[in-house]
């Protein structure tokens, strides 16, 4: 229903997005991922119409949205750290975009958005009574009042602390699959991007450098970057023939093609016990078990060990060789 | 931290130059007025003349108000929202109106669209020149306090109402303008009280039907001697400046609460398309207001002599000192100025830091009292120390009234443009700077003085300009040897002969120059503050 291409979009100088193609199906919902800078934010800004494109197209149903003014769209977004509206209760900013639309029974619609968002009979509390849960949800219901063709979530869970985090990711992710509304939702936390998204795009310097499933996304992340950006750590460059790389004198048969890359040995890949002798560096309790920095070649993989290790010590470890995976 | 008890003492000087200078006269006006025969009181009151001069001092004052807002919003907008070539220049030219003296900008009016001006129309005497002149004098105020409001909206609060359906007027409509309103209250406010007490452009630019409760103050005790009549009208001058008063304090308070405020250069950007119109035209129009009645007086003062030159500023000499003693004008002018700056530093500096650490109701009374003077109107001022000061020294031939009177007038504004200085230091920093091992002193030394420096040069500065430039409560207190160059403009202006007038344009020039330059200065030493002026 939603068809991005060649998106451009200039601050100045700045080339903030850069040529990207996108597309959402109905139902589905798509996490832009990316660092802080990447453009993820403008690609927002840019299809609900409040940043200025320099190329591209932008349709929404088969219509080109480019001559469409931002209030004419449709489309819903919440803002990072909310915006509500400050000299308003919360009944009237739900119902802000009701009255926008001249909708019959605002006040009952009001109702009925608090109520999908929990917050029934809150209408008359002041925005800056509320909590940053409540805020949060009052902002969604906002922009879900209306019924918007589709809606655009900037970093809807970014000014809120971890624990909270973790449940309205859960609550956000049953709304979008109750009320059936594509959605789009920028972060920068990966953990939240595969939770929340059917399908991930991680932007890096305003292009598109990655799309598909999340599992797709973690298990071949196509770049070092990429691979970065979701937070993988065992990146380091290797030369392979016939099937065996040669990794600090010691030699790793992995499934790769022959000639010098650089691969990504996936997390559990790397067990302790096996024909490699090498070093951690450092080492950190991560619940039940510690995770031990050990250094290989011109990188580093993490290991898991049963017991502490100390920055130094010697370290004997294994890697299975379906968990590589070669970077362009 | 600054120990409570010295914290509070800090304020004495100036509670105590607030309560002999300002409240004492002020109860003994309001003594006078009421103590006189109320017969006399009623037949003052019925008056038909009385009840003119109240009816066009408020209404005069509210269609300068409304008339300042409609072209200042524009420009705060303009100001606060883009980036443009020239931006800080215009921005000076601007704010320049603001601290002239009022008979500068009376003259300049005259000058402009007076008897023989150079737009070839004669408004003197009618309520236009009037309007003109005060939309000229406050369109600062309005600009500054709504555009350091405005520069700090989050943008996306307008870009969420768009995103929900709102057409562009219908977003200023239902979210900019509410979000604005408490800065356009406080403005209004403002240029309310200055319209409403004004003195000099009044008194120069009006006529015997086109008068001001201040003027009438000025005229029934200094030309007829009428105290009586004079603390009448004072006493409903009080009432209409309290009531103003209030409403500015009210919204100054809610100014900004509540909202998400961004830095301010977040929020400009550059004017493209349609907007570059819109904001050539919001800044033209203010910038055209402001430049042309100055540019005017510079234009007279070049062209005096019939040929183009400075030549005309030898007027100032030309002027038979028996009349007006220019010379001494000037030299009392800058004494006057020096010691009012020094007094008030000592004096309001020490206040700002007690208001800026107390916002229990310590802070706000000793706020309220010491920004009562704002409004009160200089020539009531004046008038109460004539009436108050007799006993039990008599100091009404003391010529340290002067620079005293101009501290008081002079007092609020350094305290506007102070204390958000001093609250942004905030006591985070200090915190900081003490857990790196600094000592109170060594804190106050290293984070408080430094930060505090540039805000007490804008205001040594402020405080300077508004002593140069005092006039309705200067007319009252100067002895005949103390006379200032404000009263000296006034004297020349009301003499025949082409010297006096070249003189009068000449030292009118003088201060508009070290105004402007005292205005470049500020602008350099700014407050990064909401709401302030």
């Amino acid at each position: 229903m939603l068809q991005v291409a060649d998106l451009t979009v200039r601050y100045g100088e700045l080339l903030a997005v850069d040529e990207v193609d996108l597309s959402l199906q109905r139902d589905e919902t798509l996490a832009l991922l990316g660092r802080s800078g990447s453009g993820k934010t403008t690609v927002l800004r840019a299809i609900a119409g409040l940043v200025p494109i320099v190329s591209g197209t932008i349709t929404l149903d088969g219509i080109d949205l480019g001559p469409i003014p931002p209030h004419q769209r449709g489309i819903g977004l919440v803002f990072q750290d909310f915006a509500l509206f400050p000299h308003l209760d919360v009944g009237d900013n739900v119902g802000y975009g009701l009255r926008m639309q001249g909708a019959a029974d605002a006040d009952g619609r009001v109702e009925e958005a608090l109520a999908m968002v929990g917050l029934e009979g809150l209408q008359r509390r002041r925005t800056d009574q509320l909590s940053g849960g409540q805020a949060q949800r009052v902002a969604l219901a906002r922009t879900l009042a209306p019924r918007p063709r589709l809606l655009l979530l900037d970093e809807p869970l970014g000014s809120l602390d971890p624990a909270l985090r973790r449940t309205l990711a859960e609550e956000l992710k049953a709304l979008l699959d109750r009320t059936g509304v594509p959605a789009i939702i920028v972060t920068h936390d990966t953990e939240e991007a595969f939770a929340l998204g059917d399908r991930v795009t991680v932007l890096v310097e305003g292009r598109a450098a990655a799309t598909g499933p999340p599992a797709q996304i973690w298990n071949e992340p196509r770049t070092a970057e990429v691979a970065r950006i979701v937070g993988h750590v065992g990146i380091m460059t290797a030369t392979v023939a016939d099937g065996i790389a040669v990794v600090d004198g010691f030699q790793v048969p992995i499934s790769a093609p022959d000639g010098t890359a650089t691969h990504l040995i996936r997390p559990g890949a790397a067990t302790i016990g096996g024909p490699i002798a090498a070093t951690v560096i450092s080492s950190r309790y991560r619940g039940p078990d510690w995770v031990a920095t050990v250094a290989l070649g011109d990188g580093s993989i993490e290991v898991s060990s049963p017991e502490p290790v100390s920055g130094g010590e010697p370290i004997d470890i294994g890697i299975d060789p379906t968990g590589v995976t070669t970077l362009a | 931290m600054t120990p409570r008890r010295s914290s509070a003492l800090l304020a004495l000087p100036a509670v105590v130059l607030g309560i002999v200078f300002f409240a004492w006269p002020m109860v003994s006006i309001i003594a006078t007025g009421l103590s006189a025969d109320p017969g006399r009181i009623a037949s003052i009151l019925g008056k038909g003349t009385t009840l003119s001069t109240v009816w066009f001092t408020l209404w005069q004052a509210v269609a300068s108000t409304i008339l300042t807002l409609l072209v200042g919003i524009p420009a705060a907008y303009a100001f606060s929202r883009f980036r443009f070539p020239g931006r800080a220049l215009a921005r000076v030219l601007v704010t320049i109106p603001f601290v002239l003296p009022t008979v500068v900008v009376a003259i300049a009016f005259l000058a402009l669209i007076g008897p023989g001006g150079v737009l070839g129309v004669d408004l003197a005497g009618t309520v236009w020149a009037i309007l003109a002149a005060h939309v000229f004098f406050n369109l600062a105020v309005v600009i500054r306090t709504v555009g350091s409001l405005w520069s700090h909206l989050d943008p996306r609060l307008e870009e969420a109402a768009a995103s929900l359906g709102a057409k562009p007027w219908t977003v200023f409509r239902t979210i900019t303008l509410p979000l604005l309103r408490p800065s356009i209250a406080a403005a209004g406010a403002i240029v309310f009280l200055f319209s409403f007490t004004s003195f000099g452009i009044v008194l120069l630019l009006g006529a015997p039907h086109l008068t001001t409760i201040e003027v009438e103050i000025y005229r029934s005790a200094a030309l007829v001697f009428d105290l009586p009549a004079a603390a009448v009208l004072a006493l409903i001058q009080v009432v209409g400046v309290t009531t103003g008063l209030i409403i500015y304090a009210r919204h100054q308070e809610r100014s900004g609460i509540g909202q998400h405020l961004l830095p301010a250069v977040a929020t400009a950007q550059r004017p493209v398309g349609r907007q570059r119109w819109l904001v050539a035209a919001a800044v033209g129009m203010p910038l055209a207001i402001s430049v042309i009645p100055i540019a005017v007086i510079v234009w007279r003062v070049l062209t005096a002599g019939g040929g183009v030159g400075l030549g005309s500023l030898r007027a100032i000499e030309a002027v038979d000192p028996s009349v007006v003693n220019v010379a001494s004008a000037i030299g009392n002018s800058l004494q006057f100025g020096v010691i009012a700056c020094t007094l008030t530093l000592m004096v309001a500096l020490p206040a700002a830091v007690v208001i800026a650490s107390r916002r229990g109701p310590m802070g706000r009374w000793l706020d309220t009292l010491l920004m009562l003077p704002i409004g009160s109107s200089a020539v009531t001022l004046g008038f109460g120390f004539v009436v108050a000061l007799d006993a039990p020294v008599d100091l009404r031939a003391w010529w340290g009234l002067v620079p005293i009177a101009h501290t008081l007038v002079a007092m609020p504004f350094v305290i506007r443009s102070t204390v958000p200085v001093i609250r942004s230091i905030g006591p985070r920093l200090r915190e900081a700077a003490a857990v790196l091992g600094a000592t109170p002193g060594r804190v106050w030394r290293t984070i408080d003085l430094p930060m505090l420096t540039p805000a007490a040069a804008g205001a040594a500065a402020l405080a300077f300009v508004i002593s140069l430039g005092e006039f309705g409560a200067t007319l009252f207190v100067a002895r005949p040897g103390g006379k200032t160059m404000t009263l000296a403009i006034f004297s020349l202006f009301g003499r025949p002969g082409p010297t006096n007038l070249s003189a009068a344009f000449a030292l009118s020039l003088l201060l508009i120059v070290v105004t402007g330059a005292v205005v470049a200065l500020l602008e350099r030493t700014r407050a990064p503050g909401v709401g302030s002026f």
